[in-house]
């Protein structure tokens, strides 16, 4: 008997332990703390106003679903951002990039974490669908972060030249721990922190 | 012995005529030998009373007397051939009348004396086969999976090298319980990169039970129930152990384990073991594995008293691991994955190292346990189990800044088990074995991780109950039967984002489990409750030669917390994985048969089997979602109905002396009946011949040569989906091939081992072994790195033994 009676001692230990355990207290909600949640690409030259690429995702997960919707797919795949005005043809540009994550309050800065970790960053620009830009420089390298960086492009800064009058979408794809040196997005691997396109006109 | 019966016959007459003589010994005792679990009488049992020479055997009835006795004290020593000898203390003066009881259990016994040549088995007409220590040993330095494999029907479902999960029969995870020392392992066993927590060289035997029949482990082993069992300790003073080391050139590590076993004749024993492993990067044939090395410690320790009428033992384990998960399987979206796949090699080679960085996972396991048992005369045995296991399971993923070092995952899930059995085995030819399990379970997922949790807060509350028979019907013909019922609670606060809930349509079913609002996200109090029924019955009929089982097992399994409550981003699957809040319980049908032979040269099992499960729960892609990382795959958990049919075939002959072979074929052909299309991630036929050489006189040289081959899966779905990439400045719709198997594969493997004579009492094993000869290029279906590289390439093994 006395063992049935330890039995009945353990099981309602069980019990106890079971109900006083977080019943009342509920658990504190996450927010996503590695997001992306503002990009803003500032593309100046002398005697313009600014052209302002911006995207802005307060949620950070996008949420645009294409629930396998034939013939959605044209506007989608890459988020896509807006555009303050156009491009002045033939003309070069000195752009820069900032990231902010604006889910957290005060908001984080990604971009100073980028530089901290120049060596595991790059950014890759692209044209798309006929945008004319002409050129493309990494205006950066990691040695202007960290010390003992290499000369490997970072992509914070960098200038870029348009060409003729044209229309087209400018991708911006920002590289986690790639192949570097590489020749382009094709052969450096890595993982892919962000993805963003701009319909941009250049007139 | 037999033949020695009428000798000590003779000696006790002559020792009674002896005694007659004496003037003052005129005591007499006389009594009768039963046997302690039916109280049948035990005939030709000796009992010798003390130094005295006076001996005599029981009659028919188990009758016995002594006289002329001098009254005294005397150490009564009681045994019969088949029973453990029994010593009493019994003071004898006048006419001195005792009932004796001896252990009369002709199974338990078996195990005993042939230990490691029979196969003791868990139920009576399921399939099941059992790997015993000299299998196990030869995978000190792999896992439990691996060794597994070596069973017909039994494949692997790996993430790299170093996490392998079993499959039984196509089916694994939740669908796979294992006990771990008479302990269901809990231990988050429903993701496919979770491996079993369980050093598989704590093991003393390892048996497999192809589906839901051994009731008494749980009823929602619809794939089957893996056992890994201790060695028996033996009740006698003795010290032993054995040490191992091992070291293999693929991974440029190895495995030390070593043991120590204690035991008094009294009852008493103490025992503990200990395993190291470490490796660095495994390399296939033509690169460098980055990022897969391994650490694992892991160390068991327990005592107890093993009476013959009670007894009890206390057992601990803890289990630790670090396993670095490739990293070129690392990546960001769904463009990432093409390149990958697209590549077909992985994009970060580095040189060697033993480093183990992120992506990798550190899981730590503690079980204890005390388990308390009492036999009862003419009744059976009562056991009463406590159990206490806490799993702690960290994932890193590549972060960026002061997140770096921070895991993206971070659970831990505590267990506390209370079971109660009772087995009725008085009555000879039937045996009844009935239980109760109450379970208390609760996972906490760390906010601290700054990822929003995959899996949420929950407490689990499971009660069993169940009864199983095993009945002769003829001496040939053996019946089991047996029920079971479990109710299941699942008690969760899960956050949902608004939009997530209501893309749903949660918003029209669970609107009332609601309990806070957080700006964008939505606090829910899901509570589901799950009545399970499980059954099974079958035959076995047996003769000197053939055996012949037919089992059927009806089991109801609820789902896993995955399954329900999924919601997130998967790094290596580069997928959002969604549970669903309305996911029913899986209902299995499984009728197998089996037909073995056994001769002197030859031995075979042919074991065809059918399962229909109802409300099968898979994962697979459904659409895409975009984030700021790209678009990624979502994939959902839905049900269907599905079909497995298979057959699992061994075979062994001696082809000549010294010279064996063995065969081994399994197929399993699994089908969703509701789309009528193939299941996803089912393994392929595969085949397994092995050819010994055997010489005992030479140092007991074995040597073995190994062919596995592995067809390609031709049955498959197509999952495949089409992603709008840049190519040269234009989007372009590629087709991301995740459906497609890889080719079908042949490797070779040989093995060699002698043992010799060490320092007294103790002998050396060495073994040398190497796996996949040719160095040859393969990529397997099951392996879900198979997208990002090959499989290892060439490896050399050393492993020296020292039993002591």
């Amino acid at each position: 008997m006395k063992t049935i009676r330890l039995l009945a001692f353990l099981f309602t230990g069980t019990i106890l332990l079971a109900s006083c355990s977080s019943d009342d207290d509920n658990p504190d909600p996450v927010n996503e703390e590695e997001l992306i949640t503002r990009v803003t690409v500032t593309l100046s030259t002398e005697g313009e106003e600014d052209v302002t690429l911006e995207f802005a995702d307060e949620s950070g997960l996008g949420h645009d679903h294409d629930e396998e919707e034939e013939g959605s797919e044209e506007d989608h795949d890459h988020l896509e951002g807006t555009v303050s005005g156009p491009l002045k043809p033939n003309t070069t540009y000195t752009g820069s990039i900032s990231l902010l994550n604006e889910s957290v309050s005060p908001a984080d800065d990604i971009t100073e974490e980028v530089k901290e970790e120049a060596d595991e960053h790059q950014f890759f620009y692209q044209n798309i669908d006929g945008l004319d830009i002409t050129n493309f420089t990494y205006t950066d390298a990691e040695s202007d972060y960290i010390e003992d960086g290499s000369d490997n492009p970072v992509g914070l800064s960098f200038t870029l030249t348009t060409g003729a009058a044209s229309h087209g979408d400018l991708r911006i794809v920002l590289r986690h721990q790639p192949v570097k040196p590489n020749t382009g997005l094709e052969d450096a691997g890595g993982e892919t922190d962000m993805d963003i396109s701009f319909h941009v006109d250049i007139e | 012995m037999k033949l020695a019966f009428p000798l000590f016959l003779l000696i006790s007459l002559f020792g009674n005529i002896e005694a007659a003589l004496s003037q003052n010994c005129t005591a007499v005792f006389k009594g009768e030998v039963v046997d302690f679990h039916d109280g049948k009488p035990l005939v030709n049992a000796l009992v010798q009373l003390g130094d005295t020479g006076k001996v005599t055997a029981t009659d028919i009835d188990g009758k016995f007397t002594l006289s002329g006795i001098c009254p005294g004290s005397y150490e009564v020593e009681i045994s019969h051939e088949s029973c453990t000898t029994r010593i009493m203390t019994i003071a004898i003066t006048g006419t001195t009348t005792k009932r004796i009881t001896l252990e009369h259990h002709l199974e338990e016994l078996k195990e005993v004396v042939v230990e490691g040549s029979r196969d003791h088995p868990v139920t009576n007409s399921a399939t099941e086969q059992i790997l015993h220590s000299d299998v196990i040993e030869k995978f000190s330095s792999a896992s439990l999976g691996d060794a597994l494999k070596e069973i017909s029907g039994v494949s692997s479902l790996n993430t790299g090298s170093s996490i392998v999960k079993p499959v039984i029969q196509g089916l694994h995870s939740s669908r796979v319980v294992t006990m771990n020392n008479g302990v269901r392992l809990q231990d988050q066993e429903w993701g496919m990169e979770h491996a079993p927590n369980l050093d598989l060289n704590a093991a003393g035997s390892l048996t497999v039970v192809k589906g839901a029949a051994a009731l008494q482990y749980g009823g929602d082993a619809i794939g089957g129930v893996i056992i890994a069992e201790p060695k028996n300790i033996p009740v006698k003073d003795t010290l032993y152990g054995k040490t191992l080391l091992s070291g293999a050139t693929n991974g440029r590590g190895g495995a030390l384990v070593s043991s120590l076993t204690k035991s008094y004749e009294s009852g008493w024993y103490w025992s503990a073991q200990g395993t190291l492993k470490r490796f660095g990067d495994f390399e296939a044939p033509d690169y460098s594995l980055t990022n897969t090395g391994y650490s694992q410690q892991a160390f068991t320790a327990s005592f107890g008293l093993n009476k013959f009428t009670y007894g009890f033992d206390a057992y601990y384990s803890f289990y630790r691991n670090e396993i670095g998960i490739l990293r070129a399987s690392h990546i960001g979206s769904q463009e990432d994955l093409l390149n990958a796949i697209n590549s077909r090699a992985p994009y970060i080679i580095e040189p060697f190292s033993y480093d183990i960085n992120a992506p990798k996972q550190e899981v730590t396991h503690h079980l204890a346990k005390l388990r308390f048992f009492k036999r009862f005369e003419k009744l059976g045995k009562w056991s009463v189990q406590y159990d206490f296991q806490q799993n702690n399971r960290r994932e890193y993923d590549v972060r960026r800044g002061a997140l770096k070092g921070v895991p993206a995952m971070d659970m831990e899930l505590t267990t506390h088990t209370l079971s109660s059995d009772f087995l009725f085995d008085a009555q000879s030819g039937r045996k009844i074995n009935t239980g109760v399990m109450f379970r208390y379970q609760t996972n906490f997922p760390d906010p601290e991780t700054g990822v929003r949790r995959l899996i949420p807060d929950y407490d689990r509350y499971d009660f069993g109950a169940y009864a199983s028979l095993r009945q002769y019907l003829t001496d040939d013909l053996i019946l089991d039967a047996g029920a079971r019922y479990d109710f299941t609670r699942t008690d969760a606060k899960k956050f949902y984002k608004k939009d997530r809930w209501e893309d749903q349509g949660y918003d029209e079913d669970f609107q009332d489990i609601i309990i806070e609002d957080y700006d964008d996200q939505w606090l829910t109090n899901p509570v589901f409750d799950f009545h399970s029924v499980s059954a099974t019955a079958g035959l076995k009929y047996q003769t000197v030669s053939d055996e012949f089982l037919f089992n059927y097992a009806l089991a109801n399994r609820a789902p896993n917390p995955a399954e329900m409550f999924s919601d997130g981003l998967h790094h290596s699957a580069a997928a959002i994985e969604l549970g669903d809040l309305r996911m029913d319980q899986e209902t299995s049908h499984k009728l197998s048969l089996a037909y073995s032979r056994e001769s002197r040269k030859l031995r075979f099992t042919l074991a065809p089997y059918v399962n229909f499960i109802n409300d099968y729960i898979l994962l697979e892609p459904s659409g895409s979602e975009l984030t700021i990382r790209g678009a990624f795959p979502v994939w959902q958990y839905r049900q269907v109905n599905a079909r497995f049919l298979g057959v699992d075939f061994d075979f062994n002959y001696r082809i000549a002396d010294h010279w064996d072979f063995t065969h081994k074929f399994s197929y399993v052909h699994a089908k969703d009946t509701s789309r009528d299309r193939p299941l996803v991630d089912i393994p392929s036929a595969n085949t397994s011949n092995r050819i010994t050489f055997t010489k005992p006189e030479w140092k007991n040289l074995q040597i073995t040569l190994r062919s596995d081959y592995y067809f390609r899966q031709n049955e498959y779905p197509n999952n495949n989906f089409d992603v709008r990439v840049v190519e040269n400045g234009e989007y372009v719709n590629r087709e991301m091939d995740i459906s497609t198997p890889p080719d079908a594969y042949h490797l070779l493997g040989l093995d060699a081992s002698a043992r010799f004579p060490f320092v007294k009492n103790s002998e050396i094993t060495v073994g040398l072994s190497a796996d996949n000869l040719f160095n040859t290029n393969y990529r397997d279906y099951l392996n879900r790195l198979r997208f990002y590289a090959d499989d290892l390439g060439r490896n050399f093994r050393l492993q020296i033994k020292i039993n002591y």
